[in-house]
């Protein structure tokens, strides 16, 4: 487990002050001059070497997106945007820093903007987070009182100015390119990549959009060295990473521990164990609802890191899972997922705003049984469809749990699709 | 004095005004004591504003900052910041319903003609703290 020297937000419950002097007797805002007088490609290099992954759940190293933002300016301004419309159904992490530990984000804000030469930068707030979004203007206002942003902040010479932007309630507006056009005051949709934001995002100009824990620890991580924060996880998944369970454990949290522990280590130690113990795991969605679900015989040596996610056909997404134990209908819980993206996708790409309705509407009489064994391939070959055919990843978000049900609980499915054609109920869960 | 269900966070006001042996806010379950009478009081102040909060926030009203987010935890430091002994607070909460504090919010709320159901009548309420300066209007703020 994570030492709590090693931790990097320590005023993760809220229990500690959080204003500026409480965030600097905790070590924030510590030799924030410092950092920036080493230069923008230090700033770059030292984050390619931390091999900090994207937090918000695709994992892309974090560095080498920065690297991406021009070294000199063509005439237009560079921004960065701070995506802090956390949506992902069971994601609750980065609501535990706007709230509790904001200058960890202000600081990591001013740090990583001076690294991609931008005077500015947004933060998309998602519509829901009203007290968050409290905490973290006042921070910032109190950060432009002391001079820690703002003109010559923190006395580099670099001007630094942050925006809180209250969004209004839109999943896909946590789609960087949807999040941008929102920013703009536009109609919430994602762009055609490419562009890429780094070549054209907000107003046209080169914009990095990067996950709110994702920047909120630079600071440390520039603090301690690259060496402290890859030593951490296995590689290419190095770090310590903020991570929730819920669902069906004895105590649902927000954490902060190393990458690459084992699932069971993380369920156990963390969530105190599944309800009635280990055998009674059924299943989990590891990082969001666009993960795969993977069943418990998939997860005795389960590693939590994106890599081992990957090469077992989920996704680690954003570290937050969702537990389920055997009184879940598994079937009805990936069909409340689908219902969920039918709802959430904005009906710009055909093949998602009419493929989701299908697969929800499939997902609907599997729930019951009502539907031909046939229909569960009808419904996977609709998957393959909507999946990698729409301009944004909403589309393969609403197919991948469904495919992720059908590869480990077509049984289930079958089961209940034959106990209501012969009329027996015994396991059947709809009602 | 009688003390209605109407006058909680009222009672917060006169107890953070110096007037802490006051009676203890009616409902209350805490530990008997001045301390833990204040302790519910502010739980109750803070409660109020939140629910005000959360629906004002587009009318530009929001909770002030504070160093502490969360009702109990707030009052909790706050008094304990004051030199009052967190055991005395920690026995407080847990000898708290809070389900007395919501009775008591919805009470205040409906003595003035306002109702969560109604968030402009919420806001009206907010307005009229802020502007009279009370305990309540103290903990919001408007931009």
């Amino acid at each position: 487990m994570l030492k709590d020297e090693d931790r990097i937000f320590t005023n993760l419950y809220g229990m500690h002050d959080r204003t500026l002097e409480g965030a600097k007797k905790r070590g924030h805002w510590d030799g924030t001059a410092d950092i920036i007088g080493k230069g923008r490609d230090w700033i770059i290099d030292e984050m390619k070497a931390s091999g900090l992954r994207g937090r918000g759940g695709a994992g892309f190293p974090t560095g080498l997106k920065w690297s991406f933002m021009p070294k000199e300016s063509d005439g237009r301004p560079s921004y960065l945007v701070i995506n802090a419309d956390e949506s992902e159904p069971a994601t609750c992490k980065d609501r535990e820093i706007m709230r509790h530990d904001p200058h960890t984000l202000i600081e990591g804000a001013l740090i990583a903007s001076f690294a991609m030469g931008a005077h500015a930068a947004y933060i998309y707030i998602r519509g829901e987070y009203i007290r968050e979004k409290e905490a973290l203007q006042a921070a910032i206002d109190e950060a432009y009182d002391k001079g820690m942003i703002g003109r010559n902040a923190c006395g580099t010479g670099w001007d630094f100015d942050l925006y809180l932007h209250h969004g209004a309630g839109a999943y896909i507006c946590g789609e960087e390119t949807a999040l941008i056009e929102s920013l703009e005051g536009k109609k919430g949709m994602p762009r055609m990549k490419p562009p890429f934001p780094a070549g054209s995002g907000l107003y046209g100009c080169p914009t990095t959009v990067n996950n709110v824990e994702s920047i909120a620890v630079v600071p440390t991580i520039l603090r301690r060295g690259a060496s402290w924060f890859s030593g951490f996880g296995r590689k290419n998944n190095s770090g310590t990473k903020l991570m929730a369970l819920t669902g069906h454990v004895n105590t649902p949290c927000v954490f902060e521990e190393e990458m690459s522990l084992s699932v069971r280590e993380i369920i156990e130690k963390h969530g105190g164990g599944i309800r009635g113990g280990w055998d009674n795991l059924k299943a989990i969605i590891p990082g969001g609802a666009s993960c795969p679900v993977l069943p418990k015989h998939a997860l005795e040596d389960a590693i939590f890191d994106f890599d081992w996610m990957r090469e077992n056909r989920s996704s680690f997404g954003t570290g937050c899972m969702i537990v389920m134990d055997n009184s879940v209908d598994v079937v009805k819980a990936v069909w409340r997922l689908s219902k969920f993206f039918k709802h959430e996708s904005c009906g710009q790409c055909t093949p998602c705003r009419e493929g989701t309705g299908w697969m929800m509407r499939v997902m609907d009489r599997l729930v019951t049984g009502e539907a031909e064994v046939e229909e569960i391939d009808m419904l996977l070959d609709v998957t393959k469809q909507v999946e990698g055919h729409t301009i944004c990843a909403l589309g393969d978000a609403a197919a991948w749990p469904i495919q992720g049900l059908i590869r480990h609980f077509r049984d289930e499915i079958e089961d209940r699709i034959k106990a209501k054609r012969t009329g027996r109920s015994g396991a059947m869960a709809a009602e | 004095m009688t003390v209605s269900r109407f006058a909680y966070p009222l009672v917060a006001l006169a107890a953070l005004a110096g007037c802490a042996a006051g009676p203890a806010p009616l409902g209350g379950t805490a530990a008997p004591g001045a301390s833990s009478g204040r302790w519910e009081s502010r739980v109750a102040t803070l409660t109020l504003a939140e629910r005000i909060a959360d629906v004002c926030y587009s009318e530009g009203i929001f909770l002030a900052p504070s160093p502490y987010g969360g009702a109990v935890h707030r009052a909790t430091e706050e008094l304990a910041a004051e030199g009052v002994d967190r055991a005395t607070l920690e026995a407080a909460y847990a000898n708290h319903d809070f389900d007395t504090t919501t009775a008591a919010v919805k009470s205040y709320l409906s003595a003035r003609g306002a109702s969560e159901a109604a968030p402009a009548s919420l806001c009206a309420v907010g307005e009229s703290e802020i502007a009279q300066g009370s305990e309540l209007g103290r903990v919001l703020q408007k931009s």
